[in-house]
């Protein structure tokens, strides 16, 4: 297997993306249930939030040179129990990404093509992961560079033809809201904003050519993709209200039916829908990456590429499992999700720090800086 | 036609060994076991759930490790009881 490298802007693009991720679509319903109209300030502190957390996986990844995260752990806390948390990091990986081909099968299902089963949207769809899985992570970020330019114009059309629909007292009163459903919803947006940036750790400080970019890159992706998720947010509660809102499975689509021009540019919801499409594909594919390529470091397999095709069966198995119903799934993602995901992304950094403190493991910064200068290949 | 679906699979599973065949001779035996172990779960799964086998989510496992957390939480900060 010879090394895969990425650029910085590639990786901002990937950041961006993969933070929107499913959120778009699931985030504005169960956050306007919470705290109705003042959803808007949750995504924004929530964002502001997310920037401490990637001071902390930064701080972690200059500790981690050319390790991805599962190396890490085992080198750091030994062989047995680096394993143990590792495949529990796989496991939980493998199930979301299961779960978010649940999430675009019912989407499609639900809006969509109305008589399908929702595991045809599941088999088709987890063909694109697993060929971009087969072709690496370079390919990927490269197929994202073409496919961002074309998702930022969607977003922008998106944004321009919602705006003359904007109803101002749908956000009044702000700052209705009490201080604790705050935290609480906080805690829930940043469980599906932020805290699965973790996964990134798999690529990011291995698979980068160009690292001190690549740091700022991390943060200006967070904050367009906060910014993002925080628009659609907020012009789903100004365009459509907060009992509209919260009663939708997928209000971001229910607002780009009401995109009316003149009333004769309408029902391009459809292109709209492929953001969401791009979106989930980011997030889907990082998941499952980051399980295959923890599995094969986890037994030290020299190359990946057979375990793919069993690991998308396994997938497939599992997007048909995972949630009997979108209750079921509203409920995983509100009250269980952010807790098993923060131990990942929030325990385990700190547990690592600590322990490579104890030990005594210094930064590794500058003979990756050095091999840097004689890359050619600039980021 | 119940019999079809996991007939298809198995199918589905020749065809994936007939194809990694070249490149799990080269890969060595430990490879070759996590590919076989693998395979043999995602089959099996697949064809238990069409079968209808399978009725209880893997994640009401995670779900019921973090209960006592989330219901804590949900409590002090939304003032819900859970029924």
């Amino acid at each position: 297997m010879e090394k895969q490298l990425i650029s910085s802007r590639q990786f901002t693009i990937i950041v961006i993306l993969y933070t929107v991720g499913t959120g778009i679509l699931i985030i504005p319903a169960s956050i306007a249930l919470e705290v109705k109209q003042d959803a808007w300030i949750v995504a924004t502190i929530g964002t502001l939030l997310s920037l401490l957390l990637i001071k902390l996986y930064i701080i972690l990844s200059n500790k981690m040179v050319n390790l991805s995260l599962v190396e890490v752990t085992e080198k750091f806390l030994g062989s047995f129990v680096g394993k143990f948390v590792s495949l529990a990091f796989v496991l939980l990986t493998l199930l979301s990404t299961g779960e978010l081909i649940y999430f675009i099968g019912n989407f499609l299902q639900t809006e969509v093509m109305t008589e399908t089963p929702p595991v045809v949207f599941g088999i088709f769809f987890n063909f694109i992961i697993l060929f971009a899985a087969y072709y690496g992570v370079e390919v990927f970020a490269r197929t994202l560079e073409i496919i961002f330019p074309v998702f930022l114009f969607l977003f922008i059309i998106f944004l321009i033809f919602v705006s003359p629909q904007i109803d101002i007292k749908n956000m009044q009163p702000v700052f209705e809201v009490s201080i604790q459903p705050l935290i609480y919803s906080i805690l829930h947006f940043m469980g599906l904003f932020s805290f699965p940036l973790i996964v990134l750790l798999i690529i990011f400080p291995s698979a980068i050519n160009n690292l001190q970019s690549s740091r700022k890159g991390f943060y200006i992706g967070t904050l367009v993709g906060g910014f993002i998720v925080t628009a659609f947010i907020a012009l789903s509660i100004l365009v459509l209200g907060v009992t509209n809102t919260s009663l939708r499975t997928f209000p971001s689509y229910t607002l780009a039916q009401r995109i009316s021009v003149g009333d004769f540019l309408q029902r391009i919801e459809i292109i709209m829908a492929f953001m969401w499409m791009v979106t989930i594909f980011v997030r889907a594919f990082m998941y499952f990456y980051a399980s295959l390529i923890g599995i094969s470091q986890i037994l030290k397999l020299k190359d990946h590429r057979p375990l793919i095709l069993p690991l998308g069966m396994i997938v497939i198995a599992l997007s048909q499992i995972v949630h009997e119903n979108i209750i079921h799934s509203g409920k995983y993602n509100q009250e269980t999700w952010p807790l098993s995901i923060a131990v990942f992304s929030i325990f385990l950094p700190i547990i690592l720090l600590i322990v490579a403190k104890l030990r005594n493991i210094k930064d590794k910064d500058n003979k990756k800086a050095i091999h840097n200068l004689e890359d050619p290949r600039k980021g | 036609m119940t019999m079809l679906i996991p007939l298809g699979i198995c199918m589905i599973s020749m065809a994936i060994i007939f194809f990694e065949l070249p490149k799990l001779k080269k890969g060595g035996t430990k490879l070759t076991w996590t590919f076989s172990i693998l395979l043999v779960m995602g089959t099996s799964l697949n064809i238990a759930i069409s079968l209808n086998a399978i009725i209880i989510s893997p994640l009401e496992a995670i779900m019921y490790i973090f209960q006592p957390v989330s219901d804590f939480l949900k409590e002090t900060l939304l003032n819900k009881k859970n029924l």
